[in-house]
């Protein structure tokens, strides 16, 4: 008699969820599938400061400020995107610099130094001194590049 | 055989499926439709058929002409057929759901409206004139709200603040609670005065019981943050539940509590201003989980130290829904980072956007590189299944000043996505906004479709790709283009259709702070700083 009692109890429960559970359970559940290649770019808002692929490499960047700096010198401040697992290679940088991570994990190489980069904690650079920049994670790498030129 | 554990299962499953019900059911009884804030109404409507939403349009507003007088920074709830909101006139007002009609007001003309003498009528930021700035609450067949008292016997009718039960029927006074928020003087920044407000501060009934959230205005100055119980049977103040978000002041509560069971979740806000070292106990900038009995602390998650405090306040509420992955609370701070916990144990489950190390738990270092300010995002989230919609600073917000792109944009992450890399889903540029901080109400979901009002007084209805096509491609973070998006580590998200797009007469902001769109019964009804209150349906 228990059992049966018991199995009641069960058909109960597993109809009253199917009557509250029973339409479309799956979209919203799962991930999208990826888009198709056929559907169109959207325009939407324009991004006001976009960045540029940087030509060859996984990366892209952008200038924030340019201008005159102390002594005769011109600051340059640019900000990076890594792509993931990715390795940058920049010419030597015409004057010191500091990088300062902002998202992400990687390793600053720049001649025999080689440096994991982490927030919070600038590292400065050498100038003349080609750097490798080497995005060590699985996601995108945001940096940026304080450098400041002699003129 | 069968075993107790069985047995109890089995209880287990009916008592879920019946919570499951009552959560279909096609009211939209509190602020965000529930205790858990989840913002969705999972009762199946017209407003739910990609096909019909496009018919969407405006069938009823209130009044017929002129605005009420005052503004509509709270929203509509709607119960057994009528609308229940209050406005900055401080009176608060029974609907008819079906025509617009006027059923009752409260207080009664010609009663004195429930304005405080602190400050100008109609600013939201008086210390004791800003009326009533939050949503109702059900309470049996009384209906609960905040405002301040204006008796002169009150602390002079500066502002001093309480709730107020009404008949839902006739709009008689059932109840008027004790005091919970003191106001006495009227001086900017006078530390030796109090400035409490219950403003922004939706009640939560749970139970028994109502709470309601302490915070101040403008910062002038933070007030301590506090979470009050009363009795919702009595108005008492319940002297066993205590929370107080600091020992001196700041971490007030902005938002409207959510809860689940014996927990009772919220947000606080910032503890730095004008308080030059941390204040020992720090509740400030962070998403609490407390003991519904008590107010004692289940847990505590604070992101933002307090050496980086510049006012990320955490004024949007807690979401809390049951995912395939979990129970989540989710929010996002006024600095545009969105967080999902656990909602059992407090733990981060991820950021967004993920900036900070696995290893930190979602914790920003005290020497931190990023800014963490006044940037708001203020609005709650909507949850659809595992489909989180949100206004939140979005990829581009680790980018120099790039906290504003997430300005008029409406994004739907994936809660349970297995990697950071997944989690947008979708970015909705909502159309007819002003770009601005406040330009975007809270979003309302009802099985895929998310509705938002905003403040060039549009209301607009977003389908999540998975019940209707996509208009088309974009890379998931919105300052890369699609070509480069994958090598740099984004993602090719959808940008979703937009099926309606309606514009209310009296073009009026929408989205004031507390606006949202409440859906009911095929219904949409939304009200604006116009004054209006307006009822749409396909």
């Amino acid at each position: 008699m228990r059992r049966v009692v018991y199995l009641g109890v069960v058909a109960l429960s597993l109809a009253a969820c199917s009557a509250a559970w029973g339409q479309d359970q799956e979209p919203g559940m799962g991930e999208l599938p990826p888009p198709s290649p056929d559907l169109p770019i959207f325009a939407g808002q324009p991004a006001t400061h976009p960045f540029e692929a940087m030509s060859g490499q996984a990366a892209a960047s952008r200038v924030l400020f340019e201008g005159a700096g102390p002594d005769n010198t011109q600051i340059v401040i640019r900000e990076m995107l890594i792509g993931p697992r990715a390795d940058v290679r920049l010419d030597a940088l015409p004057g010191p610099a500091l990088v300062d991570l902002r998202s992400g994990a990687g390793t600053l190489r720049a001649g025999d130094r080689s440096e994991q980069l982490q927030i919070a904690r600038a590292i400065s650079v050498k100038p003349g001194i080609p750097i490798e920049l080497t995005n060590d994670g699985d996601d995108s790498l945001m940096l940026r590049l304080y450098i400041v030129e002699t003129r | 055989m069968v075993s107790r554990a069985g047995v109890a299962a089995c209880v287990a499953a009916v008592v879920g499926c019946a919570t499951v019900a009552w959560a279909a059911d096609d009211d939209w009884e509190h602020y965000r439709h529930d205790v858990s804030r989840s913002g969705e109404q999972r009762h199946f409507s017209d407003l739910a058929d990609p096909a019909k939403v496009p018919g969407l349009a405006i069938r009823w507003q209130w009044p017929p002409t002129t605005g009420e007088g005052g503004m509509f920074y709270a929203s509509p709830v709607v119960i057994d057929g009528r609308v229940f909101i209050g406005s900055t006139s401080g009176r608060f007002y029974a609907l008819d759901a079906n025509t617009g009609v006027l059923i009752w007001s409260y207080p009664p003309l010609p009663q004195p409206p429930l304005i405080g003498s602190c400050g100008s009528v109609g600013d939201v930021q008086a210390f004791g004139a800003y009326g009533i700035l939050s949503s109702a609450s059900p309470y049996k067949d009384t209906i609960i709200f905040g405002a301040p008292d204006p008796a002169p016997s009150v602390d002079g009718g500066l502002g001093s603040a309480r709730l107020y039960s009404l008949d839902q029927a006739t709009g008689a006074l059932v109840w008027k609670s004790d005091l919970v928020a003191r106001v006495n003087g009227c001086s900017f920044g006078a530390t030796g005065e109090q400035h409490e407000r219950i403003a922004y501060s939706s009640p939560l009934v749970h139970g028994d019981r109502v709470y309601v959230g302490i915070h101040d205005a403008g910062d002038d100055p933070i007030q301590n943050g506090k979470l009050i119980a009363l009795d919702a049977d009595t108005g008492h103040i319940r002297p066993a539940f205590n929370f107080e978000a600091t020992s001196v002041r700041g971490g007030g509560i902005w938002n409207a509590p959510a809860a689940e069971g014996d927990d009772v979740l919220f947000t606080t806000g910032n503890t730095s201003d004008g308080v030059v070292s941390e204040p020992v106990p720090n509740h400030g900038l962070s998403m609490m989980s407390v003991e519904a009995r008590s107010g004692a602390i289940n847990w505590q998650f604070q992101p933002v130290p307090f050496a980086l405090d510049d006012d990320p306040d955490w004024s949007a509420g807690v979401a809390l829904a049951r995912t395939s992955c979990g129970r989540i609370a989710a929010s996002v701070m006024k600095d545009g980072w969105t967080y999902a916990l656990n909602a059992n144990n407090g733990k981060c489950r991820w950021q967004f956007p993920a900036t900070v190390p696995p290893a930190d738990h979602c914790l920003f270092p005290a020497s931190g590189a990023h800014v963490h300010g006044d940037t708001d995002y203020k609005r709650p989230a909507a949850i659809w299944r595992n489909t989180l919609a949100i206004v939140t600073g979005g990829e581009a917000l680790v980018a120099a000043g790039s906290v504003f792109n997430g300005y008029g944009r409406l994004h739907g992450l994936n809660v349970c996505a297995a990697s950071p890399s997944h989690r947008v889903r979708w970015i909705a540029d909502v159309p007819h906004n002003g770009h601005g901080g406040y330009s975007l109400g809270a979003p309302s979901a009802t099985h895929g479709i998310f509705y938002v009002t905003t403040d060039q007084g549009h209301v607009v209805a977003i389908a999540d790709p998975a019940v209707a096509p996509p208009a088309g491609v974009r890379c998931s973070q919105v300052l890369t283009a699609v070509a480069n998006c994958a090598a740099l580590g984004f993602s090719l998200v959808y940008a979703p259709a937009v099926l309606a797009d309606v514009a209310l007469t009296d073009g009026a902001d929408a989205a004031g702070l507390r606006n949202e769109p409440a859906i009911s019964n095929g219904r949409l009804f939304v009200a604006t700083q116009g004054g209006h209150v307006y009822m749409l349906s396909p």
